[in-house]
């Protein structure tokens, strides 16, 4: 305890610099806005900043990237719940029930809640970092291909507890996903698979542009054809910019568990953070009195997911922090940041930089504040801009949609990509099939058979420590457990129409 | 004036800009007729505007970081902004294909690396006449990696390594960071009669990571990665990949002491598309070695473990066309086929 | 044949499924299945694809004997000038540059609201040009021009 505190403060003083507080700002600002910008992710935006961190001390150069890399956590949600745009990965849950909160004119609340919910999970991880990052950087090394595969097949069938209609077609949706992710070079051979011999699928199909197509634009047409939906969005008046009591009860607990979950996954190298969301939404549904609600604007169903995404965004810096191993894409330009600093990343940096390693961790909760002080004004200016007139407002989203595919990997390949998977998300529109689950089997599929394979290789072709690592079992079981608790219901009633109607 | 017309000869006769072009040919016909004029601009004092260097793979990277690192020193002896770009994607693939079809005036130039000459290797979609449409300019670097394993394993050199697989086979796995490396193992099984199984992971950090955390045995890691995992006991070097031992490391084999003609030399340089005049391509690489010269940076590239070695257009070239040579020799030898 | 079809959306959606999966198949053919224990390229991917065509199958027989949702009319002014206007963006941007292709993106767009008003939209797209190149050029140093590549 004592250590403890001594690196707490040793952080503190790093951390409340003037220059560092004002870079801490910088950063979560600027996170704040390319977060809300989609295609304009913290990734393009680190990299653009690299160059100018040169020029700065070795700690603010680190306090204002990870501002960035968290102040975008913050934004992204926005336009998630405003335009069902989600920026990244991570904001695509709330574009279920943070988005039809806004539809029916609670957008203040939503973007309230999500920005409380954040503050609090952005707080709880910073402490859990600081406890004990260095006791979990031997968890993050412990887990291997087989654990992660086992994990990965908890994640999809969480996919499928988070769909509100058809079982069968959610499943059916999981799996276009990962056919979807199959596109680009296979891993283990190196051989391009569906390219249609564009050299710009051979590494997949961006995510972005996915996105943007599948919920942005395809939204877009939908809302285009009911007249009676823009009034809808035009009335979200300042009716209620802050959330209810009710918000409170029912999204404060939510906000807790998506924490835990979220921390959880975050500790990861794997990329565990991605599926912090999503499975923070399927414990939500699981565990509610009224699953059939959620998809209608529970806030159970946004403040969960976003506490969850900004935990795991923290606990993602402990494989950094303390190995040296970046998890996610933004971990490894940390990386070069600090190379770049003239610092080797590494379990030394711990103990040879304390003040640099602590003078971050206190910074992002200093961060984390700043941020809910910046978000929370904003807010009201974000609701101004939904009531500005459908009919201008969608062609503001159009062109911001085609810049952001561009932008993603400036290449207008992605623009085209994004074209086609907006037609294609009107047409599951229209078929009642949701776009959630394949997301998440487009992002999941890849991972998994990356370590499905892998895993075989290692253990010669023997499928058996799947079931003998106690890690991997454990995950399998409780995906065994969950997918009998929602399919047996969900057939049973089935068959029974189907008797039904062939009586 | 002759530059300009030499370079106005060299641009209608390669076929690059056709797809863009007949692209623009659909919006306006018009606007075709104009674009002819668009690329001839006297070519007064290099540079009059930013230079782009473009990287093929992620931001944050150590080819990256290197970029940017010359990007910035260079700026001030150019005075001109030096702008990093990424251009990821298909193993370099694209970076390559954009700067060989880009104006040949200087402008876009490219970071090449080890990756960009085996591509025709490693990319089946790859027209390997791509790469005669690169006019290389000096190297920046060329540096040994080590070859690592976990602590775990019994062999401590690489004549105890070849000696441990040869008599435990697939007790022994190489953890792969891309396809360079796969040609690296596969030539060094090949020399050494060993028969090591390959199991890839997407880059440098996981492949280090899956060895640093005793899933796989062996894996290549820059200096600057395995360090920090040397000193804590959880990776240890096996050999070195240059032809002799390093000066920084005098009881560490190089590979090739037990398999002779083993090399492998990770390099990055830069490279302009074909066409680019002379003055432009003297003037970049005399920026380059100056910059390379200066002693911080000199510090800088030796946290990366390696040095620089700017060489010159012609040298470059020489080296350039030599690798590509030597690689396609070696995916042969190894019967690595492109995919 | 009609009448026989009593959920539409699901039968439909079946089709969908069917689709994907047979193209993902037909397209996949070349690529080489490997074994259990060194799964190639193909094994997942074919394995994927088979069991989406088994789920569809289902949603397929299941329009067909159950009744349920039908399929809402599509509305083909939103549906094709939305894409058009991201797809004239995309056509554009290299070479008439950021200001021209958000012009041509609004304009398209906007016709997908009819009778929509000229000035308003000149004045839309004017403001989102100078917002785009002020946030995005400037700012986020995005590659590319502003203004027609040949001027």
């Amino acid at each position: 305890m004592d250590a403890f505190l001594s690196n707490l403060s040793l952080g503190l003083a790093t951390a409340a610099q003037p220059f560092n507080l004002l870079m801490c700002f910088v950063g979560a600002l600027l996170g704040t806005f390319v977060g809300v910008l989609p295609g304009i992710g913290p990734l393009a935006t680190m990299a653009i900043l690299l160059p100018i961190t040169f020029y700065l001390p070795p700690d603010s150069a680190l306090i204002m990237l990870a501002g960035i890399y968290y102040g975008a956590q913050y934004g992204g949600s926005t336009t998630a719940i405003l335009a069902r745009l989600p920026g990244e990965t991570s904001s695509i849950v709330s574009t279920l029930d943070g988005y039809q909160m806004a539809m029916k004119g609670r957008a203040g609340p939503a973007l309230a809640v999500a920005a409380l919910a954040s503050f609090f999970a952005g707080t709880v991880a910073t402490l859990i970092v600081a406890l004990f990052a260095p006791a979990l950087a031997k968890v993050a090394l412990y887990f291997t291909d087989y654990d992660y595969f086992s994990l990965m097949v908890l994640g999809l069938v969480g996919a499928v507890v988070m769909a509100r209609g058809s079982v069968v077609k959610a499943i059916a949706m999981i799996f276009v996903g990962i056919l979807l992710g199959s596109v680009g070079t296979d891993v283990n051979t190196g051989i391009g698979r569906h390219t249609l011999g564009f050299p710009e699928l051979l590494d997949g199909i961006n995510f972005v542009p996915i996105a943007i197509g599948l919920f942005g634009l395809a939204d877009l047409m939908a809302n285009l054809e009911k007249p009676r939906e823009q009034a809808k969005l035009k009335s979200t008046g300042l009716r209620a910019l802050w959330p209810d009591r009710n918000d409170f009860r029912k999204g404060g607990p939510a906000a807790v568990r998506g924490t835990l979950v979220g921390s959880a996954l975050g500790i990861l190298p794997g990329g565990g953070a991605v599926l912090a969301s999503f499975a923070s939404y399927a414990v939500e549904r699981r565990i509610s009195s009224h699953p059939e609600k959620f998809g209608t604007g529970v806030v159970e169903g946004l403040a969960g997911p976003e506490a969850a995404n900004n935990a795991g965004a923290q606990t993602s810096f402990i494989p950094m922090l303390t190995l040296g191993l970046p998890s996610n894409a933004v971990m490894a330009l940390m990386i070069g940041a600090m190379m770049l600093q003239g610092i080797t990343p590494g379990p030394q940096v711990m103990t040879e930089r304390p003040a640099l390693v602590w003078g971050m961790i206190v910074s992002m909760w200093i961060g984390n504040l700043m941020l809910v002080v910046i978000n929370l004004p904003l807010i009201g200016l974000w609701v101004q801009l939904v009531r500005v007139r459908y009919e201008y407002l969608f062609v503001m989203i159009i062109v911001f949609c085609c810049i952001g595919a561009f932008g993603i990997n400036n290449s207008v390949f992605d623009v085209f990509v994004a074209v086609a998977f907006g037609v294609f998300g009107y047409v599951l529109i229209k078929l009642d099939c949701e776009p959630a689950p394949l997301a998440l089997g487009l992002i999941l599929g890849p991972m998994m058979e990356e370590n499905l394979r892998r895993g075989m290789q290692l253990s010669d072709g023997d499928p058996s420590v799947f079931f003998t690592r106690p890690l991997s079992l454990t995950f399998l079981l409780v995906a065994a457990a969950l997918l009998l608790a929602v399919a047996a219901p969900a057939i049973r009633r089935e068959r029974k129409e189907v008797f039904n109607e062939a009586d | 004036m002759s530059a300009d017309s030499n370079k106005q000869a060299i641009s209608a006769a390669m076929p690059g800009p056709d797809r863009m072009r007949r692209r623009l040919l659909l919006s306006s016909l018009a606007l075709g007729a104009a674009f002819a004029f668009g690329s001839t601009k006297a070519f007064a004092a290099f540079p009059e505007k930013p230079v782009r260097i473009v990287v093929p793979l992620a931001a944050g990277g150590p080819t990256d970081v290197l970029a940017r690192l010359i990007a910035e020193a260079m700026t001030p002896i150019l005075g001109q902004q030096v702008i990093v770009e990424n251009r990821t994607g298909a193993s370099g693939q694209i970076a390559v294909d954009y700067v060989s079809r880009a104006d040949a005036d200087g402008y876009t130039i490219l970071m090449a690396t080890l990756g960009t000459v085996i591509l025709p290797q490693t990319n089946a979609g790859f027209d390997a006449a791509t790469l005669d449409k690169l006019q290389p300019i000096s190297k920046i670097e060329g540096r040994a990696v080590y070859l690592t394993a976990a602590a775990s394993l019994p062999a401590n050199n690489i004549a105890e390594l070849i000696a441990y697989a040869k008599a435990n086979p697939g007790k022994v796995k190489y953890a792969a960071q891309g396809a360079s490396d796969i040609l690296g193992i596969g030539q060094l099984n090949k020399l050494a009669g060993t028969d090591i199984p390959v199991v890839r992971y997407q880059g440098g950090a996981p492949a280090l990571q899956a060895v640093v955390a005793d899933q796989v045995q062996l894996t290549i890691a820059t200096p600057g990665a395995a360090a920090p995992f040397v000193t804590s006991g959880q990776l240890k070097i096996i050999a070195v990949t240059s032809p002799q031992r390093l000066p920084d490391l005098p009881d560490v084999p190089a590979i090739a002491e037990a398999v002779p003609g083993y090399e492998f030399i990770s390099w990055t340089g830069l490279a302009a598309p074909a066409g680019t005049p002379k003055e432009a391509i003297d003037r970049i690489a005399a920026a380059l070695k100056e910059a390379l010269a200066a002693p911080a940076m000199i510090d800088r590239l030796k946290q990366f473990g390696t040095t620089p070695s700017p060489d010159g257009p012609e040298a470059f070239t020489a080296f350039f066309q030599a690798e590509i040579k030597r690689w396609a020799e070696v995916a042969k030898a190894v019967g690595f086929t492109p995919q | 044949m009609e009448a026989t079809i009593k959920g539409k959306q699901d039968f439909l959606s079946g089709l969908l499924f069917i689709a994907i999966a047979l193209a993902f198949i037909v397209n996949g053919r070349g690529l080489p299945l490997g074994t259990a224990v060194n799964m190639g390229p193909g094994y997942i991917p074919l394995g994927a694809a088979l069991i989406l065509a088994v789920l569809g199958t289902v949603c397929l027989v299941r329009g067909l004997v159950h009744a349920g949702a039908g399929v809402e009319p599509v509305s083909w002014r939103p549906f094709l000038l939305v894409p058009l206007a991201v797809v004239a963006f995309g056509i554009s941007l290299d070479w008439l540059g950021l200001v021209a292709a958000i012009f041509l993106a609004v304009f398209v767009g906007r016709a997908a609201i009819p009778r929509a008003p000229l000035l308003p939209t000149l004045a839309l797209a004017v403001g989102l040009s100078a917002l785009s190149v002020a946030l995005f050029y400037y700012g986020f140093k995005l590659p590319v021009s502003v203004w027609p590549r040949f001027l």
